[in-house]
């Protein structure tokens, strides 16, 4: 035998192991999936009813954080635009069909956001804390301000700069802070998921 | 999922279009929530009742065991109150028989007693900073409509702005966009009263439209008035805290609501539903 037939290796390394893959990717993909909307749908599902009730405490100055937000972008960043347009949709419904007057507002802003959050970032050292802070806060400053566009600009109420002070810029910062802790916990979760599932 | 991927881009403008065939479908104005709504918002309103149980069973606990050391303390003082206020209230009942007289020669009357209410309590807050609208317990099931006047502990608290099957969602008396039409109690003048976003930090209101000869003075109290089409006449909403002149022949008015919306936690809902005519009421 060669070195190479006792290292294992075959005369095509690469044909037959390829097949193997293929058929293992197709059974594979679908559990992952699986795992995937069930863990994210529990975290999401869990976030709105813990910020509805037991988060409301942790409001500084009146000024909640939008964790959803953080969620969505920290997970856009670690996966792609079309999931992260999906995650957005379903959390901007949640929060349109219990607290909205027309719903689809949140909707479509958090789908877009999801859809965009994950260009920018594409390549880059994911255990690296910049880039998540940096979507953070551009995400928040350009969510709250569109939400503010269509909600309060169109309807007449043109004190922009005094929204900006009293309430954008403080979500933005503390989202920055949490953005840390949450990011980690996304990451970490994602991690295990891409281990066991292979990654897209 | 790969299927999706490979047509990425129609996909999302798919969701963007879903996206605003929804805003168009339901932006018609119709606050009471369909039954697909209804039934999501049953699912989740039953989860946020659970978890704010939960964190009132502990912090009743939890309030319980750091106030033991205080209500020694506090009986003392408690008692000594006691003996102040039975002074005081003697120096009330004086009053009140005059209180009596002069309100039957304002065109003013105290309806509370007797309009329908049902107490309800808040299940969950919305956590988006631009909006302090809650959610309570009781909806349609319990005769719950939009528009229903809200009260707290002190006064007017806000108005049912969108009613499910179990649950209702209120629009609180802060909220920037709000309006309510007011009266002070002493000198009967009129004017809006609406949150701002300039005051809610503050906990403030603001009261518009004031005539320029209005006797309005600080210290007065602001009830809802008998223009409004959405609240009982006789609420009160708050106390003035400040008079100052706006634009043109206007004054304006600081009030300082009588209810405490940081620590809300029952409401009672007002279920006899007003409009124009409500003078027919009495």
């Amino acid at each position: 035998m060669t070195v190479g037939e006792q290292a294992g290796l075959t005369r095509n390394p690469l044909s037959s192991r390829t097949r193997e893959l293929d058929l293992q990717s197709t059974n594979q993909s679908e559990s992952e999936d699986f795992m995937r909307v069930l863990i994210f749908s529990i975290i999401i599902i869990f976030n709105f009813l813990l910020s509805t009730t037991w988060l409301q405490g942790i409001a500084i100055g009146g000024i909640m954080p939008n964790i959803a937000l953080i969620i969505l972008v920290c997970y856009a960043l670690l996966r792609d635009d079309i999931e992260g347009a999906i995650m957005g949709f379903f959390m901007g419904l949640l929060a349109d069909m219990l607290f909205g007057n027309i719903i689809g507002v949140s909707t479509l802003l958090m789908t877009l956001l999801g859809y965009f959050a994950a260009k920018p970032f594409r390549e880059f050292f994911k255990e690296n804390y910049i880039a998540p802070l940096l979507l953070v806060g551009a995400s928040t400053l350009a969510y709250e301000f569109l939400y503010y566009v269509v909600n309060f600009l169109l309807l007449g109420r043109t004190d922009f700069w005094r929204y900006l002070v009293t309430i954008i810029l403080p979500t933005t910062v503390y989202n920055l802070v949490l953005c840390i802790f949450i990011y980690r916990a996304i990451y970490a979760i994602n991690n295990k998921l891409e281990d066991k599932y292979g990654k897209i | 999922m790969d299927l999706i991927r490979k047509h990425k881009k129609i996909f999302i403008i798919g969701l963007c279009v879903l996206s605003l065939f929804l805003m168009a479908f339901t932006g018609r104005g119709s606050y009471t929530q369909g039954p697909i709504r209804s039934s999501i918002g049953f699912v989740f309103t039953s989860g946020q009742a659970l978890f704010s149980n939960i964190g009132n069973w502990f912090s009743e606990r939890i309030g319980f065991l750091t106030n033991m050391n205080n209500l020694q303390r506090e009986n003392q003082e408690l008692l000594a109150q006691v003996e102040a206020l039975q002074t005081e209230l003697n120096r009330m009942l004086h009053l009140q028989e005059e209180n009596v007289t002069l309100s039957n020669l304002v065109d003013l009357h105290r309806h509370y007693d007797n309009y329908g209410v049902i107490g309800a309590n808040i299940i969950s807050h919305n956590p988006s900073n631009w909006s302090n609208s809650f959610v309570i317990n009781i909806g349609q099931n319990r005769g719950i409509a939009v528009d229903m006047a809200v009260l707290a502990p002190g006064g007017l608290a806000g108005r049912v702005s969108s009613v499910g099957f179990n649950y209702a969602v209120v629009t609180p008396l802060l909220e920037d966009g709000l309006a309510v039409s007011g009266q002070s109690q002493r000198t009967g003048d009129w004017g809006m009263v609406s949150g701002d976003i300039n005051l809610s930090s503050y906990n403030l209101l603001r009261m518009d439209y004031l005539d320029i000869s209005a006797g309005i003075a600080p210290g007065d109290a602001v009830i809802t008035s008998h223009m409004s089409s959405i609240y009982p006449p006789g609420i009160l909403i708050g106390n003035v805290v400040e008079i100052g002149q706006s634009t043109g022949n206007l004054l304006y008015a600081t009030i300082r609501p009588s209810v405490d919306f940081s620590s809300l936690s029952s409401v009672l809902v007002i279920t006899d539903i007003f409009d124009n005519s409500f003078g027919n009421v009495d």
